[in-house]
Parts: structure tokens; sequence; C-alpha cells
């Protein structure tokens, strides 16, 4: 097959006032979002790849998508409006998204790596494959993927689920935020800031190891173990891997 | 078998009894005057005609017309029985046992017939024409020889081969010669087809399921993306051709047909196939292979020239509900056809329509849908078609084709080609004749 390749550049900016959530749902890319203090507006740079029978046609492919910013409310979504005919012949790739770090962020996309940093809203993610690597999110993490690994620094609530990778989940702050993890095919590893008030209910194909100043078992399978009054959700499943659970009450690694 | 042999002359004829299932024939020829038959067969096309005798056999006269020809008369089997080189205003007679015969003259452009042998008839199939009057011709001896010994017959396999071999080697591949008596083979079969299925898969699931989930240029890639879509191409394609073979394989060996008779005269032709390319793509992997299963009915119009529909598919988009329907027509001539191996020229042109529905606002609850999408292509192609029988209606084919895409030209998943991408394509498939 002969033809050619064309890159179109992108940037866009929106104003989030009167917004307190955003949406990031766009086709497969990578995505890098960053929380930048006193930023009213959400900025996107990055660029369309494009094929073409010809270089003409190929720059004509790569201008025909748009980015569709809309609001409803105080939600506002950002995506992509790719036309069927050059639905297969285009590839956004972002380069980065900044924004104010106090709103909700959500994104969706299908294949893409997605590193979200700054953000101390609510923080939800959900790709079919790709790695996740999220530090903030005091208004909580949820993330999933279908294949890759997930890493979270967070102080607030986590949920993550991966199909095919591993997990390393560390609290920030005073800990104390409850944790749900699961991943059908890798590793898990927990580092708490706080084991006071522990509800653990841990379940691995292969070993379960926990290492806190409260609790300090090896064992396999499943593991229960509540600790103080038990307000503190720890569930973790690794149906194929390892459980590791560990105390580092300064954050020190 | 019976050959009977006259002396050489200016016309000469030899015929060959292959001893298949149809009892051998005896022949006779006679000199002909060629100006005494000129109130007899039109010269534009063969003819049979049917005379009365008092003989408790039948007999085929066979003649040669203006030009002469070679004329295969095969029995009810499909087997040749009789073999015919015939000159210019030559005729020879056969005695054949009562049976329905199928006379097929090698000259193009002359059409074959059944011929019906009965006890005390004497049937005549003439090629057309008549030669000039000619001293030489007029005082032929015509001759009846052997052009080759008869071939030792094997035994007749059992009957119920014929349908269990081919479906035995359908299920698992190889066994059908295996029930023939060909472990050997059989053996190879199998193993050649299980080489091509772990190497598609190793090949499938060799690129990195996350490629392209980072960022970068694409370019570096390409060479690794395209040797390796390449290589599936053929794998699957080899794959596809030997699955099909060894099932034909099985019934030819079973029903004792190892060469088969291609129908010339066929009027309608059945064609599956895959056209593949591997051709560059936007994002990662670079390079993919593009893969067209289509279907195609071909009708022939005149000796050698057909006409019909082509490129029928459905194919659906990984996302948004992508639908593309495609269909086309292909004009096809064949110039070569020799014993097995056919070779046709065509052009022809894919037409495809592709629509996508709306989707809703996720913003709005119970929002009502947009309109769908819809994108439309022609695919104008110039193609050559390889084809080689294994049985006589059955054959498999390699086409290659270069296509030029007016519009975006869609496959299967989330895979395109941009138009006006000149591409090369190889198709391999398999063809049944009516």
């Amino acid at each position: 097959m002969l033809g050619a390749r064309a890159v179109v550049e992108v940037s866009a900016s929106y104003s989030l006032s009167d917004i307190d959530a955003v949406r990031l749902e766009l086709p497969d890319t990578p995505i890098d979002v960053r929380g930048v203090p006193e930023q009213s507006t959400l900025e996107l740079r990055g660029r369309w790849y494009s094929t073409g029978g010809s270089e003409s046609i190929a720059v004509e492919n790569s201008e025909a998508p748009r980015l569709d910013f809309e609001v409803s409310g105080r939600f506002a979504r950002l995506a992509a409006v790719l036309p069927l005919a050059e639905r297969e012949l285009v590839d956004l790739e972002v380069d980065e998204v900044t924004l104010a770090p106090n709103r909700d962020l959500e994104i969706w996309t299908g294949l893409g790596d997605i590193v979200v940093t700054h953000m101390q809203g609510n923080i939800s993610i959900d790709i079919e494959r790709g790695t996740i690597y999220v530090v903030g999110g005091a208004g909580g993490v949820a993330a999933r993927t279908t294949l890759g690994d997930v890493e979270i620094h967070s102080p607030g609530p986590i949920d993550v689920s991966t199909g095919q990778g591993d997990l390393l989940l560390l609290q920030d702050g005073p800990g104390g935020n409850p944790i749900y993890a699961r991943s059908d095919s890798g590793d898990i590893e927990v580092t708490l800031r706080s084991a006071q008030n522990l509800h653990l209910k841990i379940t691995a194909y292969e070993d379960i190891r926990v290492q806190t100043s409260s609790v300090s078992t090896v064992t396999s399978e499943s593991f229960e173990r509540t600790v103080g009054n038990g307000t503190v959700d720890i569930f973790l499943e690794a149906r194929i891997g390892s459980v590791t659970v560990l105390h580092d009450e300064f954050g020190d690694g | 078998m019976i050959l009977t042999s006259f002396p050489a002359s200016a016309a000469w004829l030899a015929a060959v009894a292959l001893g298949s299932a149809a009892p051998a024939p005896e022949a006779k020829s006679a000199p002909v005057d060629p100006s005494a038959r000129a109130s007899g067969s039109p010269a534009s096309s063969a003819t049979v005609e049917t005379v009365e005798t008092s003989s408790s056999v039948g007999t085929l006269t066979l003649y040669g017309g203006a030009r002469g020809g070679v004329l295969s008369v095969r029995g009810e089997t499909g087997d040749e029985v009789a073999r015919a080189t015939l000159r210019p205003g030559q005729e020879v007679t056969l005695e054949l046992p009562p049976g329905l015969y199928e006379i097929r003259p090698e000259t193009p452009g002359v059409n074959g017939a059944p011929v019906r042998v009965n006890a005390g008839e004497s049937p005549r199939f003439e090629l057309p024409g008549r030669p000039p009057p000619s001293p030489a011709s007029a005082t032929a001896k015509p001759v009846v020889a052997p052009s080759s010994p008869p071939a030792p017959r094997q035994a007749a396999r059992p009957v119920w081969k014929r349908p269990v071999a081919p479906i035995m080697s359908a299920l698992i591949p190889g066994t059908g010669q295996m029930i023939n008596g060909e472990l050997g083979k059989g053996f190879g079969m199998l193993l050649g087809t299980a080489a091509l299925v772990a190497g598609s898969v190793v090949l499938y699931n060799a690129p990195d399921p996350l490629e392209g989930a980072g960022r970068g240029g694409d370019s570096q890639s390409f060479g690794t993306a395209a040797v390796t879509a390449a290589g599936f191409g053929v794998m699957t394609g080899g794959l596809q051709l030997l699955y099909a073979s060894q099932i034909m394989d099985a019934y030819a060996v079973a029903a004792d047909k190892r060469t088969p008779t291609p129908r010339r005269r066929h009027r309608l032709a059945l064609e599956v196939g895959r056209s593949a390319t591997v051709g560059f793509r936007v994002g990662d992997p670079a390079a993919d292979l593009y893969a067209d299963w289509s279907m195609a009915l071909l009708v022939q119009i005149v000796p050698r020239f057909s006409l019909g529909v082509s490129d029928m598919s459905m194919k659906f988009g990984s996302d948004v509900g992508r639908v593309t329907m495609q269909g086309g027509v292909r004009a096809q001539y064949r110039f070569y056809d020799r014993g097995r191996v056919w070779m046709s020229a065509a052009l022809g042109s894919i037409l495809q329509g592709s629509f996508a529905r709306g989707e809703p606002d996720p913003l709005v609850l119970g929002g009502e849908p947009p309109a769908g999408d819809t994108s439309f292509a022609a695919v104008p192609y110039g193609q050559l078609d390889l084809r080689f029988f294994i049985v006589d209606r059955w054959s498999l084919n390699l086409a290659p084709r270069v296509s030029v895409p007016l519009g975006t030209r869609f496959y299967g998943e989330d895979r395109a080609i941009p138009a006006h991408a000149v591409t090369f394509e190889l198709g391999t498939g398999v063809g049944v004749y009516f």
C-alpha cells in the first residue's frame, strides 16, 4: 500500500468557571493531566496523526476531527468528534492537559497510559489498556484498566482494579483511608500510613504477607483480621499473584 | 481395452482407451470424401446426429470437420475412454457399450456435447465445417493408434470413502488421506496444518498489547510490524490453501480422479476467498495486515468470458457500531486453460457503503441519539487469477490485484485504507464451477 502520513498540532483552551467536574472522553491516547493552581481554564496540547493516499489527503484527514467541549450544569465533557470516513485514519496523541487542581476529574479512553498529578479532587480513570499513575486525589481515586500496572499515591479512598498487571498503592497523609484493590493476574503491594482500626480481608493465589505494627503474618489463599474498631477497610484480591501489606508511618518508603 | 491400428496416411487419428469405469471402445475408421458430406453438419458448430443401425452394440462416429482437432470421449464417470486426434475431413468410428458419453473438443471456441450411445444406434459428432476438396484428403486412410501404453489400473476404492475421506479431512486435516491409505501424505498434511496454525498463533500474539499506549512516533516500529503482519498473512493464507486442498485431494483420491478435467464450459462459478495486503496505519503498530474475505458469483456468458457480482461481504467496526456492506462487479477473461491450470485477467470495482449509528449525548438523560454517519467508496481494481484444479469442479486460486480506493476503504475491526492509496493485494481462495 502506498500513501503518506501527516501530523497536525492541536491546542485548545476552555473556561472552567462554574465547572466542578470535567470528563476527558478521548479516543486512544496517552494523557498527562496536571493540576495547576490558579488556573481557571482547561488547556490541552497534542497532535493528530493521520494517513492518506497522498500527502494532501493525509493533511485533510488530520484536519477532519474536532474537539467538542460540552457543558451541562457544573459538569463539562471534552470529547473528540471523528467523522466516520476518517475515524480509522487519524490518531490523537495528547501531550498534556492542565486544569485547576480542585476540580473532579474523569478520564475515559481506550488504549493509553494515564498520568495524573497535583489534582486534589476526586479522580476517576476508566481505560481499556494502559498503565495508570496517580499522585493526589484527596477526594478519592477510582481506577480501572484491563491490562496494565497501576500505581497510586493518595490520601483519599482508593478503589482500583486491573485485569492483568501489578498494583502498587501507597497511602499519603495521615492514612486511615479505605483501599479496595483487585488484580486478576498480578501482585498487589500496599503501604499503609496508619495501621489503626483496620479491617483486613485478603485473598491471593500465592503468598500473603502482612507486616504492620499490629499484624504480622505470612500465609496464603486468604487472610482476614480486624484491628481496633475495624472501620478502615483494606480489601485486597490477587487472583493469580501475591499480596503484600506494609506499614510506613512516616512515608519514607 | 481394445485398440485398432490403421496404416498411417495423410489423415491420421490417435485414440487412446484409458480403461476407466466405462468399457473400452473399439475404434474403426474409414476414408471420407469431404465433398460427399457437404450437406451434413453446419459449419458454425459441432453437431451430433444419430443413425439407427442393426448392430447389438453402439457406435460413435467422430468427424474432423474443416480444421480437425482433438476430441476427448468421456464415460459417465467422467473418465476419458478415448482420445482422438482428427485431421480435416477425417472420421473415426468407435464401438462402445451403450451409455452416456461426453465429447469434449479441445479446439478453442468449439462446444462439446453429451451423446447417448444405444445398441443398434450410431450417433455422430462432427467438428464444424467441411474441408476443401483435395485428392489427398479424399483418399486418406485414417489411423487409430495408441499414443501411450495404458497405465496399470489400481483396484477400485470403496465407494464409502468418497464422502468419508473429505469429511474426515475437513474435521482433522490429513485423516482423509490416511483413510485413503496415504499415511505419509496424511501425516504431512496434519503436521503442515499444525505448524501453520502454531505459527499463525505466535505471530498473532507477537505484538505488545500495550504498544501505542505511550507517546512517541511509530516509524521505528514499521519494519517489525510489517514483517510480523506479512508473516501472519502468509501463514494464514497458506493455512487456508492447505486446508482446502487436502479436503479436495482426499476426495480426488477416494474417487480415483487424480487427473481433473476442469469444466471449461461451466455456466456459473462461485468463489470464496481472501484478499490481503500489508500496509501502514496510523498509530501503533505502524503496519498491519488488511484482509478482506468475500464471495463472488460469475456467469460465463460466452466461452472464456465471465461477468458477475464479486467482493460481497459485510464488515463490522470495533466501536460505534460501524457496519460496512460491500459488493462489486467483475469482468473476467480466461486466456489460458491447459490441463488443470487456468489463468484469467479481470477488471472490476468494489462498492462499499458504511454506516455508523449516532451516540446519544451522555450529558442528556434519555436524549435521542443523533443521526448516524455514512461513508461510501468505490475501489476499482485489476487482477490476475491463477487457478489450479484438484478435482473437476473445485480449484484453488491465487489472485494478485492492484486497486485504488476512491474514498476510505474499510476492513473489519478498526482497519481502513485511505483514499487514493494504491494497494497491492494477494487473493487466495476456493472456486467451484457449475
